[in-house]
């Protein structure tokens, strides 16, 4: 395949990815890893540096609708950022000094693990009590989420707008860093990490989870992405690539998001992760 | 200072404007460096001669930025763009910050200084490594 060719099919591919991870707050880059390296063969570290700069681009371009639609929760993202960027940058510095077999089987295991926690918990939460939660209060966490947008036969479209309560932040900051260290260390958004710590740690309703993460991905990306650059692990036109395709399907993504059910996007979620593991676990291992 | 159920939050709407110019302008620079460099090795690009352009031997670090501009190298435009992209989301707290320390809401404006802090302390750890 000549790099003219090579350019134009990365791109096409991180259409599709870019939408499927700000649909699933994801950031794209979970996809991007293993599509880089098992279907065009680039070396792992080179594809982990050309992820972090489009998990970046993705957020950028799916969240500002999150945020104007209010499903993105602004307080509880730049909270949890705290324990996002520390873990990132710990992770960025440790990526250099492991082998790429070691970064496949942990970057398969970690998301074999959110898979599972997702399968788990699975049965929708409503009704159940939130615990209190002083952070949570202190900060003013809480807020109102669009849980589904159904037709009403004439045309327009009601939304089912509930408030929701946040709990458990001490929790998600903890879970938060782990999955920060994981997005430094593999260069993917940690949206398979992040969005069940919001959904099922700090009750946040699924959509807003996904919303929120992808809005984080962007920081705690910005923190990766900073050490790759400076490391020189970063090819500008691989990256350029990668990084348009991603803002053209986040777009696409992010206006998909008001209209899926969330049970379908929690399905698709957990089959994705599953596909994208074993095959990772598969690379590490072998 | 909640929002109407469904409405963007305090600080969102500043956000996601700064998210849509720093997306934007990254983007543009990106496609500038890309067909740039199209057009200066297009024939490589065609047939597959000369370095490759998306291997290991292309890669970049952020202080050949300013050496890479000052010679015209396409590669040195997108990795402004990328550069520009990644200083996007910090645009987007301090926007945050901002809004809320307006707002008078000292604790969260507190925790976007700390992720900006952070955010400056990954830039010197990864120039010394």
């Amino acid at each position: 395949m000549s790099p003219l060719a090579e350019i134009a099919a990365i791109t096409a591919v991180c259409v599709l990815s870019g939408c499927l991870g700000s649909l699933l707050g994801l950031g794209g880059g979970t996809f991007v890893v293993p599509i880089l390296t098992l279907a065009f063969g680039l070396d792992m570290r080179l594809a982990i540096g050309a992820s972090v700069i489009s998990v970046v681009a993705g957020s950028a371009a799916a969240s500002p609708r999150y945020l104007d639609e209010g499903f993105a929760n602004l307080r509880v993202a730049v909270t949890l950022e705290v324990a996002t960027v520390s873990g990132a940058i710990a992770g960025a510095l440790l990526a250099g000094h492991l082998s790429t077999r070691a970064l496949y089987t942990v970057f398969g295991a970690v998301l074999a693990v959110s898979a599972v926690q997702m399968l788990r918990h699975r049965q929708d939460r409503d009704g159940l009590a939130v615990p209190d939660d002083p952070i949570a209060d202190a900060l003013s966490l809480h807020g109102t989420g669009t849980r589904a947008s159904t037709g009403t036969g004439t045309g327009t479209t009601v939304r089912d707008i509930r408030p929701y309560r946040v709990t458990r932040t001490a929790t998600g900051l903890t879970m938060m860093t782990a999955a920060g260290a994981i997005s430094g260390l593999l260069g993917i958004g940690s949206g398979a990490m992040k969005v069940p710590a919001m959904d099922l740690a700090m009750r946040l309703p699924i959509k807003v989870s996904t919303a929120t993460s992808n809005l984080m991905i962007g920081v705690t990306g910005a923190a990766s992405a900073v050490v790759y650059l400076q490391r020189g692990d970063v090819v500008p036109l691989l990256a350029g690539a990668v990084a348009l395709g991603t803002v053209v399907g986040a777009r696409i993504g992010s206006r998909l998001l008001a209209v899926m059910p969330a049970e379908a996007l929690r399905a698709i979620f957990l089959v994705v992760l599953l596909i994208v593991s074993v095959q990772m676990l598969l690379r590490g291992l072998a | 200072m909640k929002a109407a159920p469904g409405a963007p939050e305090a600080g969102a709407r500043q956000v996601a404007l700064v998210l849509r110019i720093g997306g934007g302008l990254g983007a543009a620079l990106v496609l500038a460096g890309l067909a740039v460099s199209f057009a200066e090795s297009g024939g490589g690009w065609l047939h597959g001669s000369g370095v490759d352009p998306l291997g290991g031997d292309a890669t970049m670090r952020l202080s050949d930025l300013i050496g890479g501009l000052h010679h015209g190298r396409a590669g040195a435009i997108v990795l402004l763009g990328a550069i520009v992209l990644a200083a996007t989301p910090a645009a987007g707290v301090v926007a945050a910050g901002c809004t809320w320390l307006r707002a008078r809401r000292a604790w969260l404006a507190g925790v976007a200084v700390v992720v900006l802090l952070l955010l400056v302390l990954a830039g010197i750890l990864g120039a010394a490594e």
